[in-house]
This record gives structure tokens, sequence and C-alpha cells, in this order.
């Protein structure tokens, strides 16, 4: 029954997902919160979350293989099935990102080498092949070294390439871009792990499934590695803030006054790692099932608003003569489509993972 | 969700419906030609026309040819792009001497004016018999015969109840065809009533002119050979008039000149001058004086024309009357007594504190002015003058150009060169008696009576009073008038106090409009005929002058027209005049019969041959070889409409010196010219000329009343309820407030400094502002004693304090989708002459717009 | 090879914007877009203001971030120095408006002409409606339509992909000078090849210290600006204390 319900709500968030798709393509992107200047709004920062999350699920369900961690392969086939299902729902909101979705087909009739927008799309596609067959392996009880490794390095690829995406835009101070070359994986990371324990615990929790001594400690062990990890992010992010906010140029800076005021910023500095950190650095809630689970959402919710942050940071301020008759920032509110977009895509994500619960053995463990 | 794709399917069927229409309505055209017989001959003149035109320019697709564009009065010779009989974009004529292959912005625009969705296809007729603002007119579509036939039985009517007076004829837009309908018809017709818009546009300008160098007319400057420009409330780069050519050449005049200009907004012209005068507005007299007073006492008069004290020392010190005998004017009179009444006390101190000035700033404008006599432009444009007490601003202003000797002269003020067009037959012949009658009745607006002298020319009561037929139509004074025909007009919007002709046209009992769009003016309407485009749908010339040349360039139907649109000044007096000859009043069409093509000599034998064969008529010594007089050459007919424009010679420098037809044949700095005007119009009334001064609300007396002077200006509201002094102005875009439908119009509203893109903003200053509680963005209410609209703020330093100034154009709440925000019932922006009371300068008949009311700013 | 640039004289320049409008018209731009534009600024408070006004458009550098960044090669370097963009190959990914420092990009959000595609009447069986006129005129999408557009490039762009000044390369190939040249009432924009020694452009550079825009990006803006727009005198004066 529950279930019943469940997949459901995930069918009417498809729903609504194909009723956007249809407003999108005939009405066109007014839909959107349209303006010139913001060009990048939340479809693309939900890309942008659900594509490293998945990278970073793909660090966690490479540690058996790449670091040789053993205990860790029971958790590995949830984890990269996990990826895959993000991954789906990453591609769903890039669609409902690009224009002319349709002739991505030029990217390899006329691929040009120099645009990390190339690479991160040839990088994507790869991952995609790369998860499914490790999937495959592992769902036909076989391990692949060779699949493991490459997941790993793959995952490393797609997240610092998304940086370099970033570095390259001169254009834009406000992106502080090349910092994003190593804030990209790091956060993946903990978004994984988190993304990791939340659906970890919650389907053991929905499916009366008891947890096993053994996966508890396993997964009492990710959670201080998220406590700590989110600390790191923690404070690079908050010298990110100081660098950006005091020693940049003044264009830099006023654009940081800025976005430091902003709820997105604050909600990922607060809800997404702050209390996180905390939270999983104290045992006596560490070791309980909410504080692990309150953990986890609450990193996701604020790894979700930082992309979001980051995507307006480089628009919001107007270039050129696209300034004329704007105001020095834009305002930006997402419209219902852009936030129905979202919905598509974690409905999407969630479906395929509800499904793959039900019918794929994901608690396998591989010989 | 259904209706997109619904909207998706039947706009594929269009398109290929498309595909094959436009091949279908080829092969009809061509079959019309044959078929109708009535219809044949004046489509293969226009099939001609477009031949002879096709060999001007061919590029491409298509071919340039030849236009005019009456989007302004700069009246640039244009030449479009034509593709399949369609226009596809716009230029400069390059033949023209005049704007020199230059097209200003607002040209372009004449595209979306043509292909607007919402001109009228057919003519029109009213259907709900009460007439108000309010009132859905409900108009449904006749035919062209119903239309004329009705128009022809109430003339009838008129005529057969010997009351054809109470005939009008009024005239928005014009080409120099106006005269077939304008004057001919109206006075065959047998009514006085003829009212131009001229009044609305800068009568008043032209006073300050005539009344010192006996010009009636448009000034051209000689801005590349200047050495300073002082504009006075004149935006050349923006409006009015000649754009396209002093856009061509402003950089130039830059490098060479100084420009200064004084006007209380930071306007196009004024970005680009050395400096910018932000005057107090309505005190321009008084820094024209103390100007004029720094001249004198530094003795930077120009000696060649104005003269010198018989001993060479200059007795002008502030303050100290001079005696007339000592000074022996040259070309000039009456410098003395200018100085000895007005300007002795008027220095550079005294106009600070009136005009809110810098002295020290007067003060060097008017050395500097001085110093580069007689190559200095004293310009006067419509904000001084077209003010209740602007008159006299207007010839302090213009009077500058006459002490330094600018008058005439290389890099100053030049009158229009001579042209040859010729007059259409005289109507005197056909003006039956029942005509005589009406016409020598009073004229509706009530020109000529003591408190509106309207003085043309230096003749009382000969210039128009557009504005007040409204109230002589409301109060039935001196009659009532029951048919009216109006074309290209929009007084409903375009007048000050526009309710007024709201409630004037409800009581017309039979109107008919001829536009291209359903307007304000045509909601009151009984009937509509849709009217062609000047620009690309008519025969028809207008002259115009700058760069020390006039040209007359031609309007010619050169696209294939979408709908049965008719022109008004030829094609509808001719089917009207049928009608009329049909009903046993022949007078009109025996007359229009007489328009013969000079080439053949053949009477023309339908509507279109009468437009083509009367334009002909009026240009012939412009084109035929055998009447040449002078200025460009052209081999025939064909090869003057294939150019599309005719050059005067070039501009004969000084030849009016002592010439001057003023009545001391010099240029009067004590006008003996309005002396004998107003002596003239006192004596019509059997008073003295201080009561005429009274009457028109002057503060002159005496001899005052005849020199160029500074007065108060008269302001309508008390500072305390309305705070801030109203300045309006016009756009880069505006096609005389006919651009409002045109999506351009509002994708690139902000080339006006200070505006803003699909926005009609008021600019405050922000000291004014802040006070108040408003932001830029906020919707905001102007409210003046007569009236208010709706608009938007825009705190802007470019805007002086105490001031409110906001573009006119804007504030329909009909022409069109995109001109109204909600057709008929709600108007996108506001409208300027909602809240600029019905004034007059009085002298001229010109109603005023400029420093004319007080505002106060609501937050809405 | 030519290598086509612009120079614009300010100082010549009234900021009319004749150069935009005709630019919409020869491109069939639609409303909102403007691949010709203007970067303005009010200076100073009352009375001492000014009120300035730069002509732009794209700059076609020479290191065009635009062209690196494009996934593609939608965005590409012609031969002659122009920065084109192909809209076939467009996803749409809006990249290029991301790293093109000058805001001249512009994405088509929604259906091209939306005003053009209007079906409804004002006056019943008086007007027509948008699409009608356009239908009737024999226009495509819009009714004043230039087909010379469509020589090297979709003649209007659909929904979905970005758009920008191409120096209308459809009118160099023709031997014909970009139409904002041709239509600027003020002679402000003079066009040329950077690679002829004798060219009207050259001698101008030379002439003058020309600037462009954000050079400090190291894009090679192939727009020059030559002198001021409000190049106004003022009293000699060393200032006081």
């Amino acid at each position: 029954m529950k279930l019943r319900i469940w997949i459901g709500l995930l069918g009417l968030g498809i729903l609504l997902g194909l009723m956007t798709v249809y407003r999108v393509y005939t009405a066109g992107f007014v839909v959107y919160a349209k303006t010139d200047v913001l060009v990048w709004t939340l479809p693309l920062g939900a890309y942008i979350f659900f594509s490293l999350t998945s990278s970073g699920l793909a660090f966690v369900s490479s540690i058996p293989i790449v670091f040789g961690v053993k205990r860790y392969e029971t958790i590995e086939k949830r984890t990269i099935f996990l990826e895959f299902a993000v991954l789906m729902g990453s591609f769903v909101c890039l669609i409902l990102h690009l224009g002319s979705p349709l002739k991505v087909i030029y990217l390899m009739l006329s691929p040009n080498l120099a645009s990390p927008l190339w690479w991160l799309a040839t990088l994507y596609t790869i991952y995609l092949v790369i998860i499914v067959s490790a999937f495959w392996r592992i769902h036909t009880a076989r391990t692949s070294k060779v699949l493991g490794v490459l997941v790993f390095l793959i995952a490393i690829a797609t997240s610092t390439t998304l940086g370099w995406l970033m570095g390259m835009t001169d254009a834009r101070p406000t992106l502080n871009a090349s910092f994003f070359t190593m804030y990209f994986p790091l956060t993946a990371f903990i978004s994984g792990l988190a993304a990791m324990l939340l659906f970890s615990l919650l389907t053991a929790y929905f499916s009366n499934r008891e947890i096993t001594q053994e996966k508890n400690a396993l997964y009492n062990e990710l959670a201080r590695m998220l406590g700590i990890a989110a600390g790191l992010v923690l404070i690079l992010f908050l010298w990110r803030s100081i660098i950006g906010g005091i020693s940049s140029t003044a264009e830099g800076y006023l654009a940081f006054k800025h976005i430091i005021g902003s709820i997105p910023y604050n909600i990922e500095l607060w809800l997404g790692l702050f209390i996180p950190s905390i939270l999983m650095l104290i045992p006596s809630i560490r070791v309980t099932v909410w504080g692990k689970v309150t953990a986890g959402a609450l990193l996701l919710i604020g790894m979700f608003a930082g992309r979001l942050e980051f995507v307006l940071s480089g628009v919001v301020r107007p270039l050129g003569q696209m300034a004329e008759g704007r105001p020095e920032f834009v305002s930006y509110m997402p419209t219902i489509s852009e936030i129905l977009v979202v919905v598509f895509g974690l409905s999407i994500m969630l479906l395929i993972y509800t499904l793959g619960d039900r019918f794929l053995k994901l608690e396998q463990v591989p010989e | 969700m259904k209706n997109n794709k619904k909207k998706r399917k039947t706009m594929m069927a269009d398109f290929l419906k498309n595909v094959k229409l436009s091949r279908r309505t080829f092969v009809k055209a061509s079959v019309t030609t044959g078929a109708a017989v009535v219809f044949s001959n004046g489509l293969k003149l226009e099939m001609k026309a477009l031949a002879a035109g096709t060999a001007s320019s061919i590029e491409g697709m298509g071919k340039w040819m030849p236009a005019t564009c009456q989007g302004c009065t700069s009246w640039c010779s244009l030449q479009v792009y034509i593709i399949d009989g369609r226009a596809v974009k716009v230029r400069g004529n390059p033949h023209s001497k005049v704007n020199v292959g230059a097209c200003c912005p607002r040209s372009h625009l004449g595209l979306q004016q043509l292909y607007d969705p919402d001109r009228l296809k057919v003519p029109m007729k009213r259907t709900n018999p009460k007439k108000g603002r309010h009132e859905d007119p409900k108009f449904v579509p006749i035919s062209w015969d119903e239309a004329l036939n009705t128009i022809a039985d109430k003339i009838m009517e008129l005529r057969k109840n010997n009351e054809t007076h109470k005939y009008m004829l009024m005239r928005g837009r014009y080409s120099y065809m106006r005269d077939i309908i304008y004057d001919r018809m109206t006075k065959i017709i047998g009514s006085p009533n003829n009212i131009s818009h001229s009044a609305l546009c800068a009568e008043a300008e032209k006073f300050g002119s005539f009344y010192t160098e006996g010009y009636w007319g448009y000034r051209q400057y000689d801005v590349t050979n200047a050495r300073y420009i002082l504009l006075w409330g004149a935006d050349p780069l923006s409006a009015n008039r000649q754009v396209s050519y002093y856009s061509k050449v402003w950089g130039d005049a830059v490098d060479r000149a100084t420009i200064a200009i004084v006007e209380p907004r930071l306007s196009a012209t004024a970005t680009k001058a050395d400096e910018w005068m932000p005057i107090k507005p309505g005190h321009d007299g008084a820094l024209a004086v103390a100007i004029a007073h720094v001249l004198l006492t530094k003795g930077l008069w120009f000696k060649p024309f104005v003269g010198d004290f018989a001993d060479g020392l200059n007795r002008f010190v502030p303050g100290q009357m001079v005696d007339e005998e000592t000074f022996e004017e040259i070309h000039t009179y009456g410098v003395v007594k200018w100085w000895n009444h007005e300007l002795k006390d008027k220095t550079p101190e005294w106009a600070a504190k009136i005009t809110g000035l810098d002295a020290a700033q007067i003060k060097r404008v008017a050395t500097d002015y001085g110093k580069a006599a007689p190559h200095a432009i004293s310009w006067l444009g419509g904000g001084p003058s077209m003010q209740v007490r602007g008159g006299f601003t207007g010839m302090a202003v213009h009077a500058l150009n006459g002490i330094v000797g600018a008058v005439d002269n290389e890099g100053g003020t030049l009158l229009a060169n001579k042209e040859y067009t010729g007059k259409f037959p005289k109507p005197d012949n056909f003006i039956d008696d029942i005509a005589k009658k009406g016409k020598k009745q009073k004229k509706i607006d009530q020109r000529g009576r003591l408190q509106f002298p309207c003085i043309k020319k230096g003749k009382p009561g000969s210039a128009v009073l557009t504005n007040n037929s409204a109230d002589g139509i409301i109060k039935e004074d001196p009659y009532d008038i029951k048919v009216a025909i109006a074309y290209m007009n929009n007084f409903a919007f375009s007048a000050p106090q526009p309710e007024r002709w709201e409630q004037a046209l409800s009581k017309i009992p039979f109107l008919t409009h001829i536009t291209t769009n359903a307007s304000e003016f045509s909601w009151f309407a009984d009937i509509l005929l849709p009217d062609s485009h000047h620009m690309f749908e008519k025969w028809g010339y207008v002259k115009s002058h700058a760069n020390g040349y006039r040209h007359v360039t031609l309007m010619q139907p050169i696209v294939k027209q979408t709908y049965d649109y008719k022109t008004d000044e030829t094609e509808i007096p001719w089917l009207i005049a049928e009608k009329l000859a049909k009903r046993g009043f022949d007078n009109l069409f025996r007359h229009f019969k007489e328009y013969k093509d000079p080439a053949t000599g053949e009477a023309p034998k339908n509507e279109k041959e009468f437009a083509l064969y009367s334009l002909k008529y009026a240009t012939q010594n412009l084109w035929d070889p055998a009447k040449y007089k002078g200025g460009d050459k052209f081999k025939g007919w064909e090869d003057f409409a294939k150019t599309g424009v005719w050059n005067s010679n070039p501009y004969p420098f000084r030849k009016r010196w002592g010439k001057m037809k003023t009545k001391t044949k010099k240029f009067e700095f004590y006008s003996e010219t309005l002396k004998a005007a107003l002596g003239k119009h006192a004596e019509n009334h059997g008073v003295t000329i201080n009561e005429v001064m009274k009457a028109t609300n002057y503060l002159a007396r005496g001899e005052m009343a005849f020199i160029p002077h500074y007065e108060e200006p008269f302001i309508l509201g008390d500072e305390r309820n309305y705070p801030f002094v109203h300045v309006d102005h016009k756009s880069r875009l505006n096609r005389e407030g006919r651009s409002a439908n045109c999506t351009w119009y509002y994708d690139f509203k902000d080339i006006d400094p200070g505006d803003e893109a699909w926005d009609d903003v008021a600019k405050i200053n922000p000291v004014d502002a802040r006070p108040l509680g408003i932001k830029s963005g906020d919707p905001i209410k102007l409210v003046s004693p007569t009236g208010s609209l709706s608009c938007t703020a825009k705190l802007w330093e470019g805007v002086r304090p105490g001031t409110v100034a906001k573009c006119y154009g804007q504030g329909h709440w009909a022409y069109g989708r995109l001109a109204s925000k909600d057709f008929g019932k709600v108007p996108r922006g506001g409208n300027n002459n909602d809240i600029i009371p019905a004034q007059y300068e009085a002298l001229s008949g010109s109603s005023a717009y400029y420093g004319v009311t007080r505002v106060r700013v609501e937050k809405v | 090879m030519s290598r086509y640039a612009m120079v614009i004289d300010l100082q010549r320049c009234t900021g009319c914007s004749s150069c935009s409008i005709s630019c919409k018209n020869e491109n069939n731009v639609s409303d909102g877009i403007y691949w010709s534009g203007k970067i303005t600024e009010t200076s100073g408070t009352f009375p001492n203001v000014r009120f300035h006004y730069i002509p732009t458009l794209c700059n076609h550098c020479e290191d065009a971030p635009c062209v690196r960044g494009c996934p593609t090669r939608a965005m590409h370097k012609l031969d002659n120095g122009i920065t084109m963009h192909n809209p076939k190959k467009c996803i749409g990914c809006r990249y290029c408006m991301i790293n093109c420092p000058y805001g001249v990009i512009y994405f088509n959000w929604s259906n091209p002409h939306e005003f053009w595609r209007d079906k409804r009447v004002l006056i019943k069986g008086g007007t027509s409606s948008p699409a009608e006129e356009t239908r009737k005129v024999g226009g495509k999408e819009i009714p004043y339509y230039n087909p010379e557009r469509e020589a090297t490039l979709s003649g209007i762009r659909a929904k979905g992909v970005v758009e920008k000044c191409t120096f209308c390369d459809h009118r160099i190939k023709k031997g014909k000078l970009p139409r904002c040249v041709d239509a600027c009432p003020a002679d402000a924009r003079i066009f040329g090849d950077l690679d002829d020694p004798k060219s009207q452009i050259n001698k101008l550079i030379g002439k003058f210290r020309p600037f462009r825009l954000k050079e400090s990006l190291g894009t090679k803006p192939g727009v020059f600006y030559i002198r001021d727009f409000s190049s106004a005198a003022y009293p000699r004066t060393k200032g006081g204390i």
C-alpha cells in the first residue's frame, strides 16, 4: 500500500514533469525566469547538484576496489545503482536546460575539443556507460577491478571538469572560478556520502529491513567520514568567502557581498555544512539513525542550494550591453516550471531507485 | 494548452496558405489591371511609376525606390527597398542635398506603421449613435460606395439648407497636395472652416523671426560654418527639424563650434554640448536679454551688420540711457531703443537670479557667442516660444542673431531657398452664391477676436487657433458644426486638454475621419475611411530646407497596397466630388477636371489619375525642361519621379541684408512690423494696443509691446499644491505621436536620454524624489490643475530640480493593440496633453506646451 | 585574407540607435534582442551632468571566448575574422553567453516575433491581425521580412538557439557594408580590413589612440572606438584647495 502511494506520488511528479516538457517546447523558455541576463538558473543548478552527487556516490562506491577496503563491498551495489539513478535525474534537468537538446548529436558531428562543455558531455556519456557496466558486473555477481578504477577516475574527471567549465569564464569574475576544480570533487564526495547514508537508512526503514550490526558500524564510520569531510569543506567554504569578500577586485567584492546576503548561500553554509558536520562529530548523535538521516538530508539540501547559488553568482550581475536598463544585480525567483523541472528530475531518480530496490537485489554483495 | 496546440496547427495551415496566397495575389493583380474598367488606368499608371523607379538602384533581391518621410516635419527624402512590392527597409535618398543620404532612427519605424496590423483596412461606420469617451462606437465595415454616398448626402443637406459654413475640414499631417481638400474643397462647398493643426506645431516659433526679420517659417542653420551654436529648447539631434541632416554633420559642428544649449532637461543635443544651461522653464527671455546686454556692453555686436556709434565709442554702459542719434545703424533698426527700453539693466547677475543659472556661465556664453560673430547661431526652438508669453521670448532669442550679424550669413541663421512648385487651379469660378455666403461666416476657432489676435505674417486673424476650435464647437460660438471631415489628425490626443475635443467631437452630428488607425479622434467619428500611408502609398510632395538647400521631395505609391486604402488629399476629395456631382452639385468635380496632366493635357478620369495629374501639375516647373527655373534639372516627369527629389540652387548669403520683409526693410530690434500688426488688430476692435496686450495675457505696455523683452512666464497652478514645473519633450522615435503602435518604439525608447525601454517615465531629480519617497520604477501620477496622467517614476540627474520632465508620445487609449493597454479603455503610459492646460500664445494662436503648468507627483 | 573590423567614432555618434534599429530590420531580429546595442551612463550630479553613449555590437574578438567554449562549434570564426554562429548546430546551452564579456549574445527564449503571431483582430472586419497582415503582405513571420539574410543564416532564428551580430556577413559577401554602417546617419561607423594597411580603419586607428572594450581580458576585439561622445570644452582651470 505504502509503495503504491509512493509510486503514485512519483508518477504524479513525472506527469507534472512531462507537462512542463510540453510547455517548455511549445511556449518556449519563457516559462522559466526568463531574462537575457539569467541564462543559467534552477534547472542547471539541479543538474549540477545531481551530477556531482552521482560523482560523489562513485567515490563511495569505488572505496572497496580502489582503496581495497573490503567491508565496503556490502554497500557497493546499492551505491552504484544510486549513482545511476541520480545521473538519470541529472540528465532530465540538463535536457530541460538545453534550448535544443535534439541537436546534441552535433557533439559528435562537430566536436570542439577546446570546450570544457564538450568534455563534460563526453565524460558523462562515458560515465554512464561505465556505471551501467559496473552495475551489470555486480548484478551478475562478478567484480571488475578495471571498471571500479574507471568509475573512480571518471568521477574525478567529471567533477573537476565541471570546475574547468567555470574556470574558463574570465568574463565572470563573480564565479570565483578556479576554486571550483577543488571544491566540486570535495563537495561531490560529501554529497555522495550523505546520499548513500540517507538512502540506505531510509530504504531499510521503509522496507522494515533489519540493519545488521556490521552494516551499522559501517554507516557510523561513513557518518564520521561525512562529519570530518563536511567540516573540511566548511573551512574551505569560509576561506572562499573571505578571499572573495576581502582580497578580490572591486567587481568580485561587490558580487560577493551580494551573494553572501543571499538565501541559497546561507542555506549552504548553515544547513548544508555547519549543522551536518556538528551533528556528525557528536558521537551520541552520530550513532543514531535519525542523526545520520537528518545530517544527510540537511547536507543534500544545503548542497542543492549551494549549486543554485553557484550558478546564480555567475549570472546575477549583467555584463556589457546587457547591463543597459538593468540594476547592478538582478534578482531571481524560480518559476513553477523551473521547480517542476527539479521535481521531474527527482521523481525520475526516485522511481528508478525504488524500482531498482524492489527488483534488483541491491543488498547483494559481489563475490 | 489545448489552445496552444490548436494555435500551432492553424499557424501551420496559415503558413501553407500563405505560400499559395502570395502567388495568387500576383496573378490577381495583373488580371484586375485588364478587367476592372474604373481602376485600370490608374493601376497602369501606378505600374508605370513602379517601372520608372526600377532603374533607380537595383541591389540584391529588391530595388531602392524614392520616398518621403513625414515622421516629423524634417521631411527627409528617402529610399525604400522594395522586394516583390513589399517594403523591407529604408535609407536616406542620396540625391537629396538637404538630408544628404542620411535618415534618422524614426524613419525606420515607417515600416511598422505601414504594416501595422491595426490599420483600418476598409471604411467603417458607427452603429452606436451615442458618442463619448466611454461609448464603444461599434464600428462595422461598409463599402467605399456607401461611405462616400453618406458623406455626399450630408454635404448636400448643408447645401440645401444654405448652411455650408457648418461644414468643417480638419487637417493633420499634410503634404502640399493639401490645398485640394483643405482649401479648394472647403471653399467650393462653401465653408470658412478649414482648420489645420499648425498651431499645435510651432507657429509661435515663426513669430520670433517674422517680427524681427520678416520671415514666417522655419529657419535653417549653417552649422558646419558656425563657430558658436546657442540652442534654445531645440533638440535637433532628436526631434524636429532636419534631424537627419544635423545628425550627419553634428560631429563636424562639434569640431568647429562651441555648442551651448538652454534646456531644463539634458536633451539628446545637450549630451553633446559644451555648455548645458538648465534654465528654470519659462525664463528664457531673461537669459536672452542678458546675453544681448553683455554683447552690447562688451562691444561684441557685428558692426558691418548693425553699425556703430558714430565716434566708435561704446556708450552701452549698464544702467545708462543712450542717445539714439549717436548710433548709426546699417542693416538693423532700433538697437538703441531696445537698449534703452529693455537691455540696459538686464545684467547677467539679474538674469542669474531669475533663470537659476550661474552668472559666470551666462557671461561666458554671451562673450564667447559674441566673439564668434557673425558665425554665431541663436537657435530658437519650440521650448521658449510655445509658451503663453513666448512671443516676445521668441523675438528676443532670434534678435541675438541680429546683434551678431548671423542673419542670412555664413555660419548663421538662414531662411528657405527659393523653389518653383506651382499652385493648383484657382477655385473662384466654381464658388457659387451659396458657397460665397457660407465662406463669409466667422471661423469656428474664434481667431481674430480681441483675446486671439492670431497674427500670421502681420495679418490679424489670419493664423489658425487649432485647439480653440473645440471650444467653438462646444459653445456653438459662432455657430454649431454639423458635418466635419478630418484627416490624419488626432486632436483628441495631440491637443492640450483633449477632453474638450472629446466633448466637441461628440457634439458634431456627422464626423468623418480619414486615418490609418482607429485613433482617439476616430472614436467619435461616424465614418472612418482607411487612409493610404504617406511614405509608401501616396502621390504627393513636400518641401523642406537645410544644408543651404531646399528640396522638393516626392511621395509615390511604391508598394503593393494590402487593402483598398485611398489617399486623403487627392483621391478621397475626387471621389466625394464625383458623388456630389451625381447629386446635382458638380462644381467641385468640374474644378478637379481642371487638374490636367501637363504632359498630355488630358483631364483626369478617375481618382488615381487625379492624384497623379495634380502632382505633376503642381511640380511641372521642376521636371519640365521647358519650364526650368532653377535648381536640379530633369529630362521629364519620369526622370524626376525616379530620382524622387529636386534640389534648389545653393543659398545666396547676405542677399537680404537691407531687403528684409519688415516695415523698415531692416532687421528690427524695435518691431515696426509688430507695431503695425497690433495696431491693426486694436483698430479692428476699437481698443488700444495696451488693451490688446492685456487681453492676450501679456504684461507689456506701451513701447514694450514692440520690443523683444522678458516677461515673467504664465504658469498655471500654485507652487504649494503643484511644486514642480512640467517639462514636455519629444522623442527621437516619435512619428508625431503615431509610433506608439510600433514595437520598435518601445524596444528603443531608452535612446531618449533618461527614458526606459518598454515604459513611459517621468524624470524627476533625485533631490526632489527622495523627500517624496519615490524610487525609480514606482508607478506615479502627475497631477496638474487641469488633469492627471499615470506613468512610471525615473530618478535622473539630467533634469532640473523643481521640474518634472516627461516625453510626449505614449498614453494612447486607442490607436492600436500596443499603443493602448486595453483598446478603447485603458491607455499605455500617460499622455502629456492630459495635464497640459489649453492655453495659447495668443499673438500667433499657438497652443502653449512648455512652461505652462505646474504639477504634483503622487505615488500610486 | 581579410580581417574585418570596425571603428566607431564616438564624437560623430549622436546616440540615435539608427544602427540598432536598422540592424533589427536587416537581420529580422525579434523584439528584446539587440545584435546592436549600447552602453549608456549618466554621470555627475545636477547641474554638472553628462550622458554618455557607447554603441556596442559583437566585437568579433580575435580570441573569442564564446568560440572557445562552444561544445559543437556552432559559434566559430570565419577566415575573414568574423565570429559566426550556426544555429543548426546550436544546442542552446548558453555557455557562449556565460563566456562573452560584452553581453552581446542573446538566447531565443520563446518563439521569435511573438507580436506578429497574434491572430486577434482589434476591430472585427475593420482591421486585420498581425498574423493576417504578414500573410497578406507576403512577408515571413514579419511583414517587412528581409529574405536576403537567408544567404548565410536562418532568416529568423528559432526558439532555443542563441543569436548575435554577424557583421552582416551576407552583405559583405556581396560587397556591401554592414547595415549599421550604411544606416548610420552620422557616418560614425567605419568598416574595413585590418590586414589592408591602406584601409580607412587603419588610418583612423593610427591617427587616434583607439580603445576597445575590456581589453584586459585579452579577447582582442575587432571593434575600435575613437574620440569622445561628449568632447566638451571647459574653462581653463588649475582647480583649487
